[in-house]
């Protein structure tokens, strides 16, 4: 087991109500799993993802990650934890304007424990892999989307998680460039990378395992 | 259109309340500066200007040329008036002048004042705009029983101008003087300020050992030029007008004008070399600079904040406004907003002016003149300009898609613009702190060095009445009192006011030599009393007889006089052959402005006029008191006005110490003013970056690495400050510096000083708004809307 939700819930305050963004959701997923996590504007989905990625905290329930349980642990220790283990793929990329391709990819390796050669090392795997060679002093106004989000996702990978969140990763982009982006989430997944997936498109979800449906909050 | 304007504009200031704030804030400091520097510059400038003759007026000097170091000076022979007005048809009126040497007592009835005197030729009140309530200027000046007094005098002796007409008064409780003439009290902005004023001519009667004669100059000149006659006509007139009169006198005269004297009273060798309008230029300076900073202030924060606005500039194109009216609406908005914060400043300035005036000794007030009034407007359009012209050209160029989605991408060309603002800014502040630190450490030289005599607890008043006629008796009683170490006599002031002459001879003297050599006349247990040194020879003493035709010099003239064995050496001063029976150390008698020197000293019963007095440090008000009671019984009739040396030696470096506390002001503020643009300019950096932020957070970069990452970005602003400035304030500190004889070296420290005062007060505002975006969640940051 990778990690477990039980009763998760989370809420605001407006107008002395309590407005429930999440209600009781449990969720299992285990190593290996692509999950779909579908349902309309506003039904939580997102912030399901954030909680999953540690991003954000909750309410009610109990957060198991690898078996640590993640609502006791202290910010240090929980941030260590998603920095060792979880990637991040955005819907708008969300790559530095101000750093080139390469700087881009090399960014998550700053804070890890890692030599400059074995960095370097590591960008190259990266830029290799993608086909993205020629690319890497460019700066992400110079790339398409499909291209950025290429970048997106080996800057995700390359600290070798075993989980990668990705928050509508082809909602920017035309359906070839999406096809292809999903083609290598399927290849990442084929390779043991757990993967979490919030889209809106039926078609994408035909590339995951599981799907969960959720609706104001709840799971349907 | 206009309201729907005030109304958005209103409701822009409710939404951005931070902004507007620094901006408002910002704003009125710097006017209020320059309010406040207006003013003084103003009266500075309008100093001694106020007389009708204004430009006719002029001031004889005289110029020294055949020393090492040439010299200008104002004193004249008391000749010289009457020959230039006999020998030149272009002089109209020519005056003498010279103040009292100490103040006199005006007595009537029971009330009995000390005055400041002024002798005067008469013409005087012809030439200089003192307007006169009672009498006339024809008459006035005339008749040596007559005296003219200032209105607060006679309403001080008599209650009021008319009742003290035809009236007289006792002066010094031995003579009487009829008043023939009540003049106006004499405005602040007046370099001659005088009490009373009495006709020339009596002053060889006060003072008996004035010479008349070509070669002792002790007189000032005031000429009035003949309409028609220009400076410089006149200057080449009496250029050598001195040879005329006796053949071995090199000296030139020069004429300058009168108001001019003030403001331009520095000579270098022989060179005008600015004086008091240095300051003026240099707080001019000052005042528009800050003034800049927080304009510079509302260009970046504006700048910034369109960010925030792109929707309705937009909005507002989108909907036909074509740019012109949006720049001209950016412009109206800088605009009022300096116009609220120069109504704010007026009536900070006018708050502040009490305290301003007691900072800069004047007597300064606000008052709506035109001149005023168009210098507000006119201080309101520029400002208003200077602010909004950047931001209005710069926000109402957007481009209407880009804008409306709120997609504008920073341009770098607004980023460096911004950041070179920044760097302008304070490197501004750092000149400024550097300029505080030197001024300051160079007075605390000024008053720490050395001065080679003891100027502590020492009082002195004039000589006057029961005691000029014995003052031996009155100084031996006077030394019972318990806590008075040593009592002397000499003449008039210490610091400043020396005579000097050339009429002295010495073997080998070169006959062109007209070395000027200052001298100071005392009493036996003067030096003692001071605590001057003696090198070679001895002090004046009682033990070996009369010593009236013996001389004591300082090291500087004995060097300058070339003599191998001073002691012994017969001297010839004014025809008396005289001895030299002591050397002394050198000390200074003047500011150490000026250089040291040659002076000597010499005994002369009839010009002593001032009591000196040491006193013990323990209990010195008990003995001020004693002192005050012996002397009421002792000198009836005379108040007793006593002075302390060492005020004034602190009077000596007033100008510098007023810049100096100007300057630690105004430095205060362009610091401030600058770390508030900063302060803005922090919160729309963290805001432009909250994305970038954002991501690096959840790609696992902690909140401190954050910080240090923002800090980083304006700490590197204000290193290259520190470059840009460092060099430039060298120039101005080295400048400022060679005005003074004496000076402190500089060095690094101020300059790291400085530097380091900046950076660490950039940091602090910074990091404020550094930690507030690292620590902000990234989720927020993140969603995609």
């Amino acid at each position: 087991m990778l990690l477990q939700l039980n009763k998760i819930s989370k809420w605001v305050q407006s107008g002395g109500q309590k407005v429930f963004l999440l209600k009781d959701i449990d969720l299992w997923v285990h190593e290996g799993d692509f999950i779909s996590i579908m349902g309309p504007s506003g039904s939580g989905k997102s912030t399901l993802l954030n909680i999953i990625g540690m991003l954000d905290d909750f309410n009610e329930g109990e957060y198991a990650f690898l078996d640590e349980s993640v609502h006791t642990l202290k910010e240090k220790h929980r941030s260590n934890l998603y920095k060792q283990y979880i990637g991040f793929v955005f819907q708008s990329y969300h790559l530095i304007d101000e750093l080139t391709v390469k700087e881009n990819l090399e960014m998550p390796l700053l804070y890890k424990k890692h030599g400059g050669s074995e960095r370097k090392a590591l960008v190259a795997d990266m830029l290799d892999r993608f086909n993205i060679v020629g690319k890497k002093d460019l700066f992400p106004s110079q790339l398409s989307g499909g291209q950025q989000q290429l970048v997106g996702i080996a800057r995700a990978l390359i600290a070798n998680p075993k989980l990668i969140l990705a928050d509508e990763p082809t909602g920017n982009l035309n359906s070839k460039q999406g096809e292809e982006i999903m083609e290598i989430f399927k290849e990442l997944n084929n390779e043991g990378v757990t993967i979490i997936q919030v889209t809106h498109s039926e078609k994408n979800t035909s590339y995951g395992s599981r799907i969960i449906n959720l609706l104001d909050g709840e799971v349907v | 259109m206009f309201t729907q304007r005030l109304r958005l504009f209103f409701r822009q200031i409710k939404k951005s309340k931070l902004t507007f704030f620094i901006n408002l804030v910002g704003m009125i400091s710097g006017l209020t500066c320059v309010l406040l520097i207006y003013l003084w510059v103003d009266d500075e400038l309008n100093v001694d200007k106020f007389h009708k003759n204004d430009s006719q007026l002029v001031q004889i000097m005289q110029k020294q040329v055949n020393t090492d170091q040439k010299r200008v000076y104002p004193n004249q022979s008391a000749y010289l008036a009457n020959a230039l007005k006999e020998d030149i048809p272009e002089v109209q009126i020519a005056v003498r002048t010279i103040n009292a040497l100490y103040k006199n007592t005006l007595s009537h009835d029971d009330i009995a004042i000390k005055a400041e005197g002024l002798y005067a030729d008469n013409g005087f009140f012809d030439m200089f705009s003192f307007s006169l309530i009672q009498g006339t200027a024809k008459e006035a000046l005339v008749g040596t029983n007559d005296i003219t007094i200032s209105r607060n005098m006679a309403t001080r002796l008599f209650g009021s101008v008319e009742n003290s007409i035809g009236k007289s008064i006792t002066f010094n409780k031995d003579e009487t003087f009829n008043i023939s003439g009540v003049f106006e009290n004499i405005v602040s902005t007046s370099t001659l300020q005088f009490d009373f004023v009495l006709p020339f001519d009596l002053l060889f009667k006060h003072y008996p050992y004035l010479y008349k004669d070509w070669s002792y100059s002790y007189a000032r000149t005031f000429v009035l030029l003949a309409t028609g006659t220009t400076l410089q006509q006149f200057n080449t007139k009496i250029e050598k007008y001195l040879t005329t009169k006796s053949e071995h006198n090199t000296n030139l005269l020069l004429a300058r004008p009168f108001s001019e004297g003030y403001l331009y009273g520095k000579y270098e060798d022989g060179v005008q070399a600015g004086g008091r309008i240095d300051y003026v230029r240099l707080f001019s300076v000052i005042g528009f600079f800050i003034l800049f900073i927080a304009c510079i202030n509302f260009m970046n924060l504006s700048t910034a904040h369109a960010s925030l606005r792109t929707k309705e500039i937009g909005l507002r194109k989108a909907l036909g406004s074509k740019r012109k009216s949006l720049v001209f609406q950016f412009l109206w908005e800088s605009t009022f907003l300096v116009s609220i914060a120069l109504a704010v400043s007026i009536v900070f300035t006018i708050a502040a002016l009490p305290f301003f005036n007691e900072l800069t000794d004047k007597v300064m007030v606000f008052s709506m003149t035109t001149e005023m009034l168009l210098f507000l407007i006119g201080v309101n359009l520029v400002t208003g300009f200077l602010a909004g012209m950047y931001p209005a050209f710069y926000i109402s160029g957007f481009n209407i898609v880009q804008a409306l989605t709120g997609k504008l991408k920073t341009t770098f060309g607004g980023f460096w613009v911004r950041k070179g603002l920044v760097v302008f800014q304070f490197s501004l502040s750092i000149i400024f702190i550097i300029g505080v630190l030197v001024i300051y450490k160079q007075i605390n030289l000024m008053q720490n060095t050395n001065q080679g005599f003891d100027r502590e607890n020492i009082v002195y008043f004039s000589l006057e009445g029961a005691l000029k006629n014995n003052p031996k008796t009155f100084l031996d009683e006077v030394k019972n009192i318990a806590g008075i170490e040593n009592a002397s006599t000499t003449n008039s002031g210490f610091f400043g006011g020396h005579g000097s002459t050339s009429g002295l001879l010495w073997e080998g003297k070169n006959e062109d030599d007209e070395t000027q050599m200052s001298y100071l006349v005392t009493d036996y247990d003067m030096i003692e009393l001071l605590g001057i040194e003696i090198l070679e020879g001895r002090s004046f003493s009682r033990e070996f007889g009369s010593d009236s035709t013996k001389l004591i010099f300082n090291e500087a003239a004995i060097k300058k006089m070339g003599l191998k064995n001073p002691i012994g050496a017969k001297i010839t001063l004014w025809d008396t052959p005289m001895e030299i029976v002591g050397v002394v150390k050198n000390f200074h008698f003047e500011s150490l402005q000026e250089e040291l020197k040659p002076m000597f000293m010499y005994m002369h019963p009839e010009r002593l006029n001032t009591v000196m007095l040491k006193l013990e440090d323990d209990n010195l008000t008990t003995t001020l008191d004693e002192l005050i009671k012996f002397y009421e019984k002792y000198n009836p009739g005379f108040p007793l006005e006593y002075k302390f040396l060492d005020a004034d030696f602190q009077k000596l470096y007033n100008a510098e110490r007023i810049v100096s506390t100007l300057s630690k002001y105004f430095a205060g503020l362009a610091i401030i003013i600058s770390s508030l643009g900063l302060f803005g300019l922090a919160i729309f950096t963290a805001q432009r970056r909250r994305k970038e932020i954002g991501i690096r957070k959840v790609l696992g970069q902690n909140s401190i690495q954050i910080i240090l990452m923002l800090s980083n970005e304006f700490v590197r602003l204000v290193l290259v400050s520190i470059i840009i400035a460092i060099p430039i304030a060298y120039v101005f500190a080295n400048d400022w510096l060679s005005g003074f004889a004496y000076r402190i070296s500089l060095h690094a420290g101020y300059f790291l000083m400085a530097g380091l005062t900046a950076l660490v007060v950039a940091l602090l505002t910074v990091s404020t708004q550094a930690i507030r975006a690292a620590n902000e969640n990234p989720v927020d940051a993140l969603r995609d809307e």
